[in-house]
């Protein structure tokens, strides 16, 4: 299995984690700050780590950034409700995606499955496959029960980025900078909008939509075919 | 009206007796050398009347002068008959000159006056608007700028009324001496006014037989809107000391709101993480990985009561409701019943008890007192450097809660029982634990206070020693031989 590196200042969290993740057969290693996981990301190169936001010391922000100067393994960001912005400051920033506290196991493990599925290298996937959905990436064809889906160019890209990345939160600017360049990054209302027709056409219900997920206030997540 | 009379009746007396003078004076001089036309001689006489009696008395006497002199200096003597027509002329010409240089110089010599009373005002109302501004405490001066301002216009009394919060209330007056009131007459009202909006008003009482001239309503009423622009500005400082208050308690409320969802999330993400972990069917936990998520839950659970009842004893101690309910109970029973319950959540310090053989009884609210070690004991696990040892001593009256590790600044020591104050922000806490230690031992009329020692922090909590009454249900334990 895995070296997940647990960064998170209060040592219940720490503990539990340390057990659960074992449970899991991961092997763990433990930091109680930001600098400390800094220290370690380095050493004990880790497969994944798990970054708590709010630390003393050195926060779950920085330590993403030093971090993200000599590694590239996945970060999963352990936050609370409330700190939307933090949240996209440090998936801008590098990290991978994030779990809002209080969390549920099954929903860590699943997180941190998807990252390291990804940090495995770009899917080999040529085509995705979920609930009806079907995206052929090779031959860019979109059914849903079979029906063909036409996309607008534009529409199909944002598709393929979101289901290459499945299961994955990709913020607002992330989406944006991919399919209409980096200088609309603040396009929100657009973006908005944008998916709102993309759900229509994939009969996604705007209130409770099944495939692209609202994260509110950071971005979009594809629903991943294995939860 | 009598002031009136008399002040007519002696214009007259005056009028006749500079008239009888200079007639006197005249005819002493014609006595001797034949001249011409003396009766100029009058005009100096009407003219110093017309300067310190007004033009009534000029006036008079002009006419009284005018009479003397055809009767007794213009031929035919002793009546009022003229022998040459040439002399009416001279006459006429006398009573005009002398007529309206009296009355010329009885105006002049009033607005000299006028004038003069007028600086003497404006002066008064510039004093008092230095009184006002210069004054932080308007409530203190109100009777002596009424006693200035009713002596400035010769006022019998003043009473000054404030509106406040929709009441009239007397907010200062001048001395009140019944006998130079004018009875009769009605006080008058000088409103002070911000625009449409009364803040206070003047009651003028004036003395008997003198009426407010127009200047004086002017001082009154210039006074008044000093005064008002006073107490609105008055008003506005306290708003803003308010406001100031206001946003203080709303920073702190805001801290603490940062600092307490903090403190209940990491417990109920422990308690989370811990249930879903056991309901997960895979992987399947051997029994010692079960116990451990258990009683994983178990403390955390018992960490969000403590830190729960701790918002309460806050609200409580806020509200002054944080009263003990004294009994009598051994220290050492509380200090080791406290460490029990926190040996399994001390983050790997070993919690020491250090009590003497002897039972001491102090007199305490025995849930508070463990809240209060409880919070002394738990700042010692956060600050304590890891895997010191913390020791709690019970002495008389007295309790010591020891750690080692990091020692507090000089600022830190000054501020470590306020609310909210969490130290350097290395350390995760509400800031309540201690503030609420405070609070309790206040209470029970102690004292609470950190010493830094050679290796770290000493807070110690002393009692107020009492003796146990005869009836206490409690038996002592034997002195300890000496």
């Amino acid at each position: 299995m895995s070296r997940i590196l647990v960064a998170d200042d209060a040592p219940e969290i720490r503990n539990l984690l340390k057990r659960t993740l074992s449970g899991h057969g991961h092997t763990v290693e433990l930091a109680q700050d930001g600098v400390e996981a800094v220290e370690k990301a380095r050493s004990w190169r880790p497969d994944l780590i798990l970054l708590d936001l709010a630390m003393p010391r050195m926060g779950g922000l920085s330590a993403c950034q030093l971090i993200r100067e000599f590694s590239q393994a996945p970060i999963v960001v352990l936050s609370v409700m409330g700190e939307e912005q933090d949240k996209v400051r440090v998936l801008d920033a590098g990290a991978d995606d994030y779990v809002t506290k209080p969390f549920g196991a099954e929903e860590l493990m699943a997180r941190i499955r998807v990252a390291l599925r990804h940090s495995a290298g770009p899917p080999a996937l040529a085509v995705f496959s979920c609930d009806g959905l079907v995206v052929d990436l090779d031959a860019r064809r979109v059914t849903i029960g079979g029906q063909q889906v036409h996309l607008t160019p534009i529409e199909y890209d944002v598709l393929s980025y979101l289901v290459t990345n499945a299961g994955r939160v990709l913020t607002h600017s992330q989406i944006l900078a991919r399919a209409w360049g980096p200088e609309y990054v603040t396009e929100l209302q657009s973006l908005r909008s944008f998916i709102g027709q993309l759900r229509k056409k994939l009969g996604d219900d705007a209130a409770r939509p099944h495939f692209i997920l609202t994260e509110p206030g950071v971005g979009y997540r594809m629903r991943s075919p294995d939860w | 009206m009598l002031e009136g009379m008399r002040k007519l009746s002696l214009d007259v007396l005056l009028s006749l007796l500079t008239v009888g003078a200079t007639s006197l004076a005249i005819g002493g001089i014609l006595s001797r050398w034949p001249i011409g036309n003396l009766s100029l001689l009058y005009i100096l006489g009407i003219l110093a009347l017309a300067a310190s009696r007004g033009p009534a008395a000029a006036l008079m006497a002009s006419i009284e002068a005018f009479l003397v002199y055809d009767w007794f200096f213009i031929p035919p003597f002793h009546t009022l008959d003229v022998e040459q027509p040439q002399e009416w002329l001279a006459l006429g010409m006398f009573l005009v000159v002398s007529l309206v240089a009296g009355q010329a110089h009885a105006l002049q010599r009033r607005e000299a006056v006028q004038a003069a009373e007028h600086d003497r005002h404006t002066q008064l109302l510039y004093d008092l608007s230095n009184q006002l501004t210069a004054q932080d405490n308007l409530g203190g001066i109100f009777d002596r700028m009424l006693a200035t301002l009713a002596e400035g216009l010769d006022l019998a009394a003043l009473k000054l009324y404030v509106w406040r919060d929709g009441v009239r209330e007397s907010s200062g007056a001048t001395k009140w001496d019944r006998k130079g009131i004018d009875q009769a007459a009605e006080p008058h009202h000088v409103p002070c006014k911000l625009g449409d909006h009364e803040l206070a008003d003047l009651e003028v009482f004036s003395k008997a037989g003198r009426l407010l001239t127009a200047d004086d309503v002017r001082v009154l009423q210039g006074f008044a809107n000093q005064l008002a622009n006073a107490l609105e500005r008055r008003r506005l400082e306290k708003e803003e000391q308010l406001n100031q208050v206001l946003a203080e308690a709303n920073r702190a409320k805001s801290s603490l709101l940062a600092a307490v969802s903090h403190d209940l999330r990491t417990p109920l993400a422990a308690i989370k993480a811990s249930a879903t972990s056991l309901l997960q069917p895979e992987p399947s936990f051997d029994d010692a990985a079960r116990r451990e998520f258990l009683g994983s839950i178990n403390n955390e659970a018992d960490r969000l009561d403590r830190l729960v009842r701790n918002l309460l004893d806050m609200s409580r101690i806020e509200s002054g409701a944080m009263t003990p309910r004294l009994e009598w109970h051994n220290l050492s029973e509380i200090a080791a019943d406290v460490i029990d319950r926190l040996q399994p959540v001390s983050a790997g310090h070993e919690l020491q008890l250090v009590a003497e053989d002897r039972e001491y009884l102090s007199h305490v609210d025995y849930v508070q007192m463990s809240q209060v070690l409880t919070n002394l004991v738990d700042n010692a696990i956060r600050h304590g450097a890891p895997a010191t040892p913390i020791r709690v001593q019970v002495l008389d009256g007295h309790l010591i809660v020891e750690n080692e590790g990091p020692t507090l600044s000089e600022e830190e020591r000054e501020h470590i029982f306020d609310r909210f104050y969490r130290g350097d922000g290395q350390v995760a806490g509400t800031g309540l634990g201690l503030a609420i230690a405070k609070g309790v031992v206040d209470a029970h009329g102690g004292r609470i206070w950190a010493e830094n020692t050679a290796a770290g922090v000493t807070f110690h909590v002393q009692l107020p020693i009492v003796e146990p009454a005869a009836s206490t249900p409690y038996t002592l334990s034997p002195a300890p031989s000496l």
